[in-house]
């Protein structure tokens, strides 16, 4: 069944983003066009046209868009590419974050798209990035599990995505793994709960599963962990 | 559509220093030297830097407008061979402190001057005069100069100044009187566009600066700032900005002086007569020697044609000074500031001499780029509530990952 919802959010995003063009196909919306960057950070103000394709796909909000740029202008050494050539807007986590909380294709656009492209377009004039950016790869979403999960003990976020993943079944009145001597509930079970209930479940339990096949290839390898 | 050329004007007049001040700090200068005399201490004052060439920019800094800088050259009338670096440097700053006014505006001992500190003289805004002692060059030094092709009226004008490091004081050859000469041949052609269009403005602009009996004739020529001297303005400006972006690109941050005499030597093949074409034609003519950084001369546009203005001889980076060639601007350089040095280049033909756009919210936001928002709203009367000031959005900043592994 076709979401009337997402079909007026395609339209406001055309109406804000005239030159897209909209091809719809079996799994989503195709939008093809300028994307206009005129934004600011830190008071510099930056103009650019990017060349951009954004599938939305048909579960949007809980499904979450990707993005291609078509003509190259991102430079390579940025680096912050799929191998399918989309970009990495974000660590998945944070960008199902956002569609959380704003279930806004415009906003989407309009916040995650932008501030990657803005990255882009400061990293084109200078050389670095304006605000961070993640580690590549499978530390990259370390560091934001690290961050999301108030913690920066390997051990402690291991046992916390067994949680999540339900390798070991959520009790609130559970000791916390981080041995601060509170139940899961009151400590930082809190947060695996918000991502136990989530509509985006499935991407945060795809982080863990990832993170916890990198753990055991370290321990393989004979790294520590 | 709004006028890129008047635009320009308008931004680049804004960082000059006024009438009203230059004529404050003249007269300062030359308060300098009268003082000095009666205290039997012959020195010629003259402007040098920017302060000499017409092209002095407000400086910024970390984010801020602040006072200007002014840099005096003052020649005393001794014979270098007769007088160390030390007693020159000293008498002048002895005599500084012997007056009480001056010895409040007196900051601490810098390398090479004596700065004197002059708070808000005009509508708030102040300067800071870096007073230079020098003596003249003894003539085997002006000899090597013309040896090394120098013009004659060049290398006479050859000083020596003192520098001042680890407590020892030595001489350094300096020509800061013979680089505005060598500046105000180029800048001639671009100085005669328009000319008395441009006095008659600083005429009536600034009518309290002269007698009730003058006319917009009596206006000196280094009231008007030619299109050369306001591209050089806007050229420092965008410099002092981006550089200031990102703390690593700070160190490699060009002197003034290269972009001054780079902008002068290109310019000179110019014919262009308007603004946005000069600035483009400079632009263009710097990005050329981006090519040094592959190792290859930028093209000639006829053969034989030198392409020197700057160089890389074995592994070295040269920018000469025009009237000095053993004097190297690039010195310091390494492939890193170089590799800067035309990043910036490429950035600034992208913020403002890409051909007429008649996207105006494109070229808005590429003055913001360039000059600062704030700067630029206010001089060009952009209000926060036009189109263009609304639509751009400020950044929620989501920081980008590579997944480069397992995509």
């Amino acid at each position: 069944m076709m979401n009337v919802n997402l079909i007026k959010q395609v339209e406001l995003l055309r109406e804000e983003h005239p030159s897209l063009t909209l091809i719809k196909c079996e799994s989503g919306f195709r939008l093809t066009g300028i994307v206009v960057l005129n934004a600011e950070y830190n008071g510099l103000p930056l103009y650019d046209e990017y060349n951009l394709e954004i599938f939305v796909p048909f579960g949007f909000p809980k499904a979450i868009p990707s993005v291609k740029e078509l003509e190259n202008k991102i430079p390579e050494d940025l680096s912050h590419f799929y191998a399918d050539g989309g970009l990495c807007l974000g660590a998945i986590s944070e960008l199902a974050d956002y569609l959380e909380e704003n279930d806004s294709l415009v906003g989407f656009v309009n916040d995650i798209v932008m501030s990657y492209l803005y990255t882009a377009s400061y990293f084109r004039r200078y050389g670095e990035v304006p605000y961070g950016e993640r580690s590549h790869g499978v530390l990259g979403i370390e560091e934001t599990y690290f961050e999301r999960y108030h913690t920066q003990d390997r051990k402690i976020l291991i046992q916390l995505l067994l949680y999540l993943m339900g390798e070991i079944p959520y009790r609130g009145h559970c000791q916390c793994p981080c041995e601060g001597g509170k139940k899961l509930r009151t400590c930082h079970g809190k947060y695996i709960l918000k991502d136990l209930r989530s509509q985006h479940y499935e991407y945060y339990k795809n982080d863990a599963m990832l993170l916890l096949k990198f753990y055991v290839n370290e321990m393989k390898k004979g790294g520590k962990i | 559509m709004r006028n890129k050329a008047v635009d320009l004007e308008t931004l680049a007049k804004g960082l000059d220093i006024s009438p009203t001040m230059y004529k404050y700090a003249v007269d300062r200068y030359k308060g300098i030297a009268a003082y000095l005399a009666r205290k039997g201490i012959e020195a010629d004052f003259g402007p040098q830097g920017s302060f000499r060439t017409g092209t002095v920019v407000r400086p910024i800094r970390e984010g801020k407008e602040s006072d200007y800088d002014i840099d005096v050259v003052c020649t005393l009338t001794y014979d270098k061979r007769k007088i160390s670096p030390d007693r020159v440097k000293n008498i002048v700053g002895d005599a500084l402190r012997e007056d009480e006014t001056y010895r409040q505006k007196l900051k601490p001992e810098d390398n090479r001057c004596w700065t004197l500190e002059y708070a808000e003289v005009v509508d708030g805004i102040g300067f800071n005069m870096d007073v230079v002692p020098a003596v003249k060059e003894e003539d085997a030094r002006k000899n090597r100069l013309l040896l090394s092709g120098v013009n004659m009226r060049y290398a006479q004008e050859a000083i020596a100044i003192t520098d001042k490091y680890n407590y020892q004081y030595k001489y350094l050859s300096s020509n800061p009187s013979g680089f505005g000469l060598w500046f105000d041949g180029i800048n001639e052609r671009f100085q005669k566009i328009n000319l008395q269009e441009r006095k008659a403005k600083v005429f009536y602009e600034n009518r309290t600066l002269f007698s009730a009996e003058a006319s917009v004739d009596d206006v000196p020529d280094y009231y008007v700032r030619s299109i050369l001297q306001r591209i050089i303005q806007l050229l420092k400006r965008h410099r002092d900005l981006h550089y200031q972006t990102n703390k690593s690109l700070q160190k490699f941050k060009p002197a003034s002086v290269i972009i001054t005499s780079l902008a002068a030597k290109i310019a000179t093949g110019s014919d262009a007569t308007s603004i946005e074409e000069l600035l483009r034609f400079i632009v263009r003519g710097l990005n050329e020697y981006a090519s040094l950084l592959k190792g290859m001369k930028p093209k000639g546009s006829f053969i034989g044609e030198k392409r020197d203005f700057i160089e890389k001889k074995e592994g070295k980076w040269r920018i000469p000074n025009p009237v000095d060639p053993e004097d190297n601007y690039a010195d310091s350089w390494t492939d890193e500031t170089a590799n800067a040095f035309f990043q910036w280049v490429k950035t600034v033909a992208a913020d403002l001499a890409e051909p007429e756009s008649t996207n105006e919210l494109r070229y808005i936001t590429g003055l913001q780029t360039s000059f600062g928002k704030d700067y630029v709203n206010k001089k060009l009367g952009i209000k926060p509530s036009t189109a263009s000031a609304t639509s751009t959005k400020v950044i929620r900043p989501t920081k980008p990952w590579g997944n480069n592994d397992e995509c």
